[in-house]
């Protein structure tokens, strides 16, 4: 891994996290 | 949950509708950044011992056990409280209390009904992200996602246009399911993606 990469890694992972809060907290519309 | 915070609703309790609503918004947004914060939290500690590209890989791999679960598979079924906001607050208290209420509850994700798995591994990532910034960040993402189709029902002024926002939700239901199959598909494959190009 070159430096700098851990970081990109590590920013995917909060970017993926934050599309999927997205997609729950919308979808979660159609629950009580 | 969106029929419940209507002007027409709030107007029949005597309470403003868009004081109800920002303390809605505001509890569960508040909600998600505290799950979200303390998940990261207390990952923090084995995050950080565990590459980041492996975080990935089960992040991943949740998101499509949860695809899995999600449609039924193998006869599974989502686990899940059967616990709902208590209707009689919106009776015996104040609008804002009730909406801050209900937003906390509804914005911690799991306390009331879990509809999709996304949202479990919504907070696997946060306790994933390896800090409780990178937690929050995800957490108030979702507090406020879950609260803000609230304002679509800003125009509900008769109870016929309360009626047409039920039709709506029911009509909605399907391609929202399928829309969240498809973004939770697309996820999986960039966190793959990611933890092979990394």
């Amino acid at each position: 891994m070159s430096p700098g990469m851990g970081s990109a890694t590590v920013h995917t992972l909060v970017a993926v996290g934050v599309a999927l809060a997205v997609a729950a907290g919308l979808r979660s519309t159609w629950s009580p | 949950m969106l029929g419940s915070i209507t002007p027409l609703g709030e107007r029949g309790r005597g309470s403003r509708w868009w004081v109800t609503v920002i303390a809605y918004v505001l509890g569960s947004t508040l909600a998600g950044v505290t799950v979200g914060g303390g998940l990261g939290f207390l990952g923090s500690s084995f995050a950080d011992r565990t590459p980041v590209t492996a975080r990935l890989v089960v992040v991943a791999l949740a998101v499509i056990a949860g695809l899995l679960v999600d449609v039924g598979s193998f006869g599974l079924r989502l686990p899940t409280v059967r616990r709902q906001v208590d209707e009689g607050w919106r009776a015996g208290y104040r609008g804002w209390v009730w909406g801050f209420g209900y937003g906390i509850q509804l914005g911690a994700g799991m306390v009331t009904v879990v509809t999709t798995s996304t949202v479990y591994v919504t907070w696997l990532a946060a306790t994933l992200s390896g800090s409780a910034v990178a937690g929050a960040l995800i957490g108030v993402t979702f507090g406020f996602a879950r609260a803000i189709p609230v304002l679509s029902v800003a125009g509900i002024r008769r109870p016929d246009q309360l009626l047409h926002v039920d039709a709506v939700l029911v009509r909605w239901a399907a391609p929202a399911r399928r829309a969240t199959f498809g973004v939770g598909a697309i996820v999986a494959c960039v966190a793959l993606l990611g933890a092979a190009r990394w």
